[in-house]
């Protein structure tokens, strides 16, 4: 079964292979192969060809094992633990060496520039990829945390798309939450 | 496009948001002298000062901050973001650039750099009333105008690629650059002689209105403009008119009064507008002048129309002309540094211009995603960012993460009827704020960054022997407690406060305090004093607090009470809860009942129950 190999187009016409097995690390991916539309070449119009290598690169590491990469998307939490009937102390050990390498080669593998990070974001999004949708968004948000929204701006080149009234609108309805929160 | 040269400029200015004037160091930044200080935290942008250097800047140039930031924020579409290197490459301005522009090979850097000179120095020339080089200049604003324009149609493609703006901006400049060649040739003399004549034209910049009147002066033909333009141009100059446009006051920046705010702020002197002799009420819309006298919006705009002078002081608003000039030139030079950034940052691909996608483009799904990690008074802030943040922030999903897991029954509990119609996030709003329950002798409160539930209970809801007695304790009121009265002990032998409280919490680990006070504190001419007269016997045996709860867990303490006339937080104890859902029963107590001496001068206040989380933070603040 691992075997089957997957092609992925992105969307400058590039051909990517992928293992099945990778493959359904991506809800979108799965669907598709269950589908049963699996002629040939699935065109992926909304990542491009320096995405998605890093996208398979992901799902390589993470399609093989679902259990580890749950685990690691449950913070910790193994589920699966009561279903094993052969569980036992040495199976848990390498288990925490596994998800320690893991969060190992997650440390490394998120490491690239802002850019990148936010194609990835939406091509996670896009292809439903739990995991690597969680560790981008994650890394967002720890960019962004504790910053003031002016900050925010001039460093993350956000233009703001309202209108002068609806921008007057959210200064009052920030007003408004300044307001409900002076108490203390 | 026959506007006024001066129009043009500031039509040019316009279309640039100088994001830099958003941040805090905005304030700073409104000085060019203090621009130094900007630059210097990374901006990268270390050939700008000897460009400025002409620029003399008037003790309030306050108001050119303020005014750059509102020209920005009117014009609204279409803008050119200007974004400062953060992180500081010290030196790469001057090593970088030749490489850029050579890459780039349809730029120049030299042609870049002397379309700035040029306008500089025509503007150079023009305080030296050189008319000869009027109409010259002109053509260079004129040429401005326009590669603006061009700016407006690449940003309206959604695209943020500045590389592209400053591209065809300068693909512009390139046709005009033999004009401007030949004007430079002409200004080499007067450039020559600048740079040894800079207190000169410091000098002449001492005295703004008159230089910036000149500028205009030399670039247009008042004959040739309609009625509109002429218009524009005298608000522009606004020197001959008493008053001010409409439109120039709306470039103002309005703020809204604000009554202390804080729990325990006290609000000591009334304010007033001088012009209506009405009390600023709360979020009263105000404006404040450059000589930082406020008025009400309302009522200044009205005077602004008919002078424009500061009621109070008379000071008058700076002439705008002045002040776009100096604009300009800041304008000028960060879009210089903005082809120089994106030289820096940008991989050239052969010109096809990339989509980049930024923080900004991300769908609000995506957004929502990333807020679900934040706090939610980041979560509030960020919604001024854009559509996707703004709706993401009040997306159910995202709040619904954030309110505690037992939040219905804090509904039903607090809420006298069950609210209809909230979404997630009022509900988390209405729930952080203090709700009253029991009769008001209780209330409870979601920490707002953290959700955690608070439970604070008054003096009133504790069993107080001999709180009946007047001898012994009295109710007191005060301003230094939540539910403005405390007891007050003079003196007993029996010292014994209990109390208990049955209430769900979700699960984690909470501390039980008593909020206590030795002494009494009142204010005596506005200031706050304590009299520690009855403060006796809690130095000879400790007081002990105790904390049960019904399913067995036991807590407790002792401490020796000190620090007359500041406020303590006593912990009694930790409990753990295990069911968000089962209310939990919990008793407490504080007692010193050893009867050989008598105790007195003591405030409780309350009892808090809080995340242990919090323990830290209140023990003993």
């Amino acid at each position: 079964m691992s075997s089957t190999k997957i092609f992925l187009k992105s969307s400058d016409d590039k051909t990517f292979e992928i293992d099945e097995t990778a493959a359904r690390a991506s809800e979108t991916l799965k669907n598709i192969i269950d589908g049963g539309c699996l002629d040939g070449v699935i065109p992926l119009p909304n990542v491009s060809s320096n995405i998605l290598p890093k996208v398979i690169e992901y799902c390589k590491k993470h399609g093989g094992d679902n259990g580890s990469s749950k685990k690691i998307a449950n913070g910790g939490v193994d589920k699966d633990k009561e279903i094993l009937p052969d569980y036992d102390e040495e199976e848990d050990k390498r288990e925490k060496v596994r998800v320690d390498e893991l969060k190992k080669w997650e440390e490394e593998y998120m490491d690239f520039d802002q850019q990148v990070l936010y194609d990835l974001m939406l091509a996670a999004n896009y292809l439903h990829i739990k995991g690597l949708l969680d560790l981008t968004v994650e890394k967002a948000a720890s960019m962004i945390r504790g910053r003031t929204p002016d900050q925010i701006r001039e460093n993350f080149n956000i233009n703001s798309d309202f209108t002068p009234e609806e921008e007057e609108e959210m200064i009052l309805i920030e007003d408004e939450w300044d307001d409900e929160w002076a108490f203390d | 496009m026959t506007f006024p040269s001066a129009c043009n400029r500031v039509d040019a200015l316009t279309r640039i948001l100088l994001t830099l004037t958003h941040s805090e160091e905005a304030k700073s930044f409104a000085f060019f002298d203090h621009l130094h200080l900007s630059i210097k935290k990374g901006t990268g942008i270390t050939g700008f000062p000897q460009y400025l250097k002409a620029v003399k800047v008037t003790p309030d140039l306050h108001s050119v901050y303020i005014f750059m930031r509102t020209i920005v924020e009117t014009t609204g579409r279409g803008l050119v973001d200007v974004h400062y290197v953060t992180t500081s490459v010290p030196g790469w301005v001057e090593g970088n650039l030749e490489g850029f522009y050579l890459e780039h090979s349809d730029l120049s850097l030299e042609e870049v750099l002397q379309d700035q000179e040029t306008v500089y120095q025509s503007l150079q020339a023009s305080n030296r009333n050189d008319r000869a080089r009027a109409s010259a200049s002109g053509g260079s604003n004129l040429n401005n105008g326009q590669s603006c324009g061009e700016e407006q149609d690449v940003e309206k493609e959604g695209e943020s690629s500045h590389v592209a703006c400053v591209k065809s901006q300068l693909e512009l400049d390139e046709a005009l650059a033999i004009n401007l060649q030949e004007v430079e040739n002409q200004l080499l003399v007067s450039s020559l002689g600048e740079s040894t004549e800079t207190e000169a034209v410091n000098g002449e910049a001492d005295s703004p209105n008159t230089s910036a009147q000149v500028v205009i002066q030399n670039n247009i033909d008042t004959d040739n403009m309609t009625y509109e333009e002429l218009q524009l141009l005298e608000e522009n100059i606004g020197s001959e008119s008493r008053g001010l446009s409409e439109e120039v006051i709306s470039y103002l920046p309005t703020s809204k009064y604000r009554t202390g705010g804080g729990f325990f702020s006290k609000k000591d002197k009334t304010e007033e507008c001088v012009i209506c002799k009405v009390t600023y009420k709360n979020r009263d819309k105000l404006i404040t002048l450059p000589c930082n006298h406020p008025y009400h919006s309302k009522c200044i705009t009205h005077w602004l129309k008919l002078n424009k002078a500061c009621p109070v002081c008379k000071e008058e608003l700076q002439s705008k002309a002045f002040l776009f000039s100096t604009l300009f030139f800041l304008i000028l030079f960060s879009q210089i540094n903005l082809a120089r950034k994106e030289g820096f940052n940008y991989k050239g691909d052969g010109g096809s211009s990339p989509t980049k996608t930024g923080l900004g483009d991300l769908p609000e799904s995506c957004v929502a995603s990333i807020l679900m990690y934040l706090d939610p008074p980041d979560i509030c802030k960020f919604a001024c960012l854009n559509r996707a943040f703004s709706g993401a922030s009040s997306a159910d999903f995202v709040w619904e993460s954030k309110l505690p897991v037992n939040y219905q029954y804090l509904i039903d509990k607090l809420f006298d009827e069950a609210p209809v119609n909230l979404n997630k996030k009022d509900i988390y709003a209405r729930l952080s704020r203090p709700n009253p329950f029991d009769d008001g002798t209780k209330e409870v409160w979601l920490d707002k960054s953290t959700g955690g539930v608070f439970l604070l209970i008054s003096s009133k809801a504790l069993r107080i022997t001999g709180i009946d007695d007047r001898r012994y304790w009295n109710h007191i009121p005060t301003e230094e407690s939540r539910f403005r009265t405390v007891a007050y002990l003079h003196q007993i032998w029996w010292f014994e406060v209990e109390g208990e409280v049955e209430f769900c919490f979700p699960v984690g680990t909470y501390s039980l305090f008593f909020r206590l006070q030795l002494g009494r504190a009142s204010k005596r001419f506005g200031r706050r004093v304590c009299n520690p007269d009855h403060v006796h016997g809690w130095d000879i045996k400790p007081v002990r607090f105790r904390l049960t709860t019904l399913d067995g867990q036991h807590s407790q303490s002792q401490y020796y009470l000190s620090e007359p006339g500041n406020w303590s937080h006593y912990y009694a104890g930790d409990f753990v809860v295990e069911n968000s859902n089962m209310p939990t029963k919990i008793k407490f107590s504080m007692t010193q009942i050893d009867c050989t001496h008598t105790k007195g001068g003591l405030c409780v206040d309350s009892v808090l129950i809080c995340p242990s989380g919090f323990r830290e933070r209140l023990k003993r603040f």
